[in-house]
């Protein structure tokens, strides 16, 4: 990988400025968005009914329904693309598959935090209500953003190795949805089995950030997932040549 | 621009085989070939978008293998099925793929507004992509492909779906940009080629099978059309005559046979065949042999 400077930079700038731009000139973007923004109010709306007014279980379905957002506007990334024929004018440009994933992740993490602002009016409403701890709200948004990124980042891979849609949107479902169950069939053994497979779990890592601490080990857990789809995207683009 | 015994294959199936040529400056050359005789993998090869298994592909002073953006900072590329972003505008578009091939401020608006007025899209520069007619959507392709004011311009099928009207209208742009740069098209139509180009490339089967002028390619390249009108039944005759030596196809008309041949003595051969066989020959007449007939003749032997 040749370093990021001056023009490199700008050509990913642009890559995530058109992808942003074109997100959200479609109804899929204004979509997703409000759909996500009207479930954390939903949720919010619920635990309110029960007398519950606790962040953690207002983050914890956020976390999953991350996951299918970064499934959704992945696809979109690559695969999509792809079949319309605009990934063809991409990469004939003058610019490396580094950039081209740089590019796109940095777009599809925009959107997310767009997204995740979008929720921003249900804590500001709890704390009207009472006094939260701001800890977890805030070590919960970082969760957001932290997991957004690692699960962009595996969108991206399996965006990246098919020119079907419908199948990047499976595919990268399926991939999270074997981190997320590692865990439960890990639950199941002992010894290194166990330990492992908790470990490449994501719901091992995600309960720091609802209780309000951050550790190392969870943010290079998900640092680790963000280079592995990274990586591997870029792997699979220069494959494909 | 040079092609140098470029091999691609894909799995076990190879698509075109050591195919070498060289594109000079200013000139516009037609790539032909049946369907899946390798054209739009050479266009892509060309392009940059695959990389060869074998040989080199330069252009400039860059060999695209190894210093590929240098080498594709020399190219514009229109694809087969080029569909720029279709939620943004022409206008945003091209600002979008400027700035990919590094033109800032100024450069970059200028390079917008003039590949939008090469392109004749000046009245819908600032309509959705979308709403454009297909037509218009291949002018944008074509104009991303000209923004950033390459050396080489490699148009992939660059009339494919268009009407008769886009047609003509998207022939007189390329014929315009080959007065300054050149250009490699590729496309099915023969008459398209004739109109635009000089020089053909005609790829079979993954390899070149001519590589010439076209005025040398249909004059002297020894291909032979003969039109023979004959009082027998034109199908028996054109059976008859598709086992005589040099002869490529017989084709029955109502009333005549059609035969496309090589060789200087094709005519006495065949006027041999049909007197022979009592066919009553009433005419024979031997044609300049048309590009059509010089690529049917060099695909199909």
């Amino acid at each position: 990988m040749r370093p990021l400077t001056g023009d490199r930079v700008r050509a990913v700038l642009a890559i995530a400025g058109r992808d942003v731009r074109t997100t959200y000139l479609s109804a899929f973007g204004v979509g997703c968005t409000a759909a996500f923004a009207g479930l954390a109010g939903v949720v919010l709306v619920v635990a309110l009914r029960a007398d519950q007014a606790r962040l953690d279980t207002w983050f914890a379905p956020l976390y999953v329904a991350l996951g299918l957002l970064a499934c959704l506007l992945t696809t979109r990334s690559f695969a999509e693309e792809e079949r319309s024929g605009g990934l063809e004018l991409l990469l004939t440009a003058p610019v490396t598959p580094w950039q081209v994933v740089l590019g796109k992740l940095l777009g599809t993490a925009l959107v997310v935090a767009v997204v995740g602002l979008s929720t921003a009016a249900c804590p500001v409403l709890v704390a009207h209500l009472g006094h939260p701890d701001l800890g977890p709200i805030i070590t919960g948004y970082i969760g957001v953003g932290v997991m957004g990124l690692a699960f962009v980042a595996v969108g991206l891979a399996v965006s990246a190795s098919t020119s079907n849609p419908l199948v990047a949107a499976a595919g990268s479902a399926a991939v999270l949805l074997a981190l997320w169950l590692s865990g439960v069939v890990g639950g199941g053994l002992r010894g290194l089995p166990q330990f492992v497979l908790e470990y490449v779990s994501p719901t091992q890592h995600v309960t720091g950030f609802l209780r309000g601490t951050l550790s190392v080990g969870d943010l290079t857990y998900f640092a680790s997932l963000l280079v592995a789809g990274v990586g591997g995207a870029v792997v699979v683009l220069g494959e494909r040549r | 621009m040079r092609f140098e015994a470029v091999t691609r294959r894909f799995g076990s199936v190879t698509a075109i085989d050591a195919v070498s040529f060289e594109l000079r400056p200013g000139e516009v050359v037609g790539l032909l070939g049946p369907n899946g005789a390798g054209k739009t993998t050479t266009m892509r090869v060309l392009s940059g978008y695959l990389q060869p298994d074998a040989g080199r592909v330069v252009v400039g002073d860059a060999d695209i293998a190894t210093d590929p953006v240098a080498a594709r900072r020399l190219i514009g590329y229109l694809p087969e099925s080029a569909s720029p972003s279709r939620e943004l505008t022409p206008r945003s578009y091209l600002a979008f793929s400027a700035r990919l091939w590094g033109l800032r401020g100024g450069a970059r608006k200028q390079a917008v507004s003039t590949a939008l007025r090469h392109a004749g899209l000046d009245a819908v520069a600032d309509q959705r992509i979308r709403s454009l007619s297909k037509g218009y959507r291949q002018r944008v392709g074509l104009a991303q492909a000209l923004v950033h004011d390459p050396a080489v311009l490699v148009l992939d099928e660059p009339t494919s779906g268009l009407d008769p009207g886009q047609v003509t209208e998207t022939r007189k742009l390329i014929a315009r940009l080959g007065r300054q740069r050149t250009v490699i098209l590729s496309s099915h139509l023969l008459s398209e080629v004739s109109a635009l180009c000089r020089r053909v490339l005609i790829i079979d089967r993954g390899k070149v099978v001519a590589d010439s002028d076209i005025a040398s390619l249909t004059g002297s390249g020894g291909g032979r059309r003969l039109e023979v009108r004959v009082a027998a039944d034109p199908s028996v005759v054109a059976r008859a005559l598709e086992g005589v030596v040099g002869v490529v196809s017989a084709v029955a008309g109502p009333d005549r046979v059609i035969v496309r041949g090589n060789g200087d003595d094709l005519a006495d051969r065949v006027a041999a065949a049909v007197t022979g066989g009592d066919f009553g020959l009433v005419e024979l007449r031997v044609e300049k042999e048309s590009l059509e007939d010089a690529y049917l003749r060099l695909v199909q032997r």
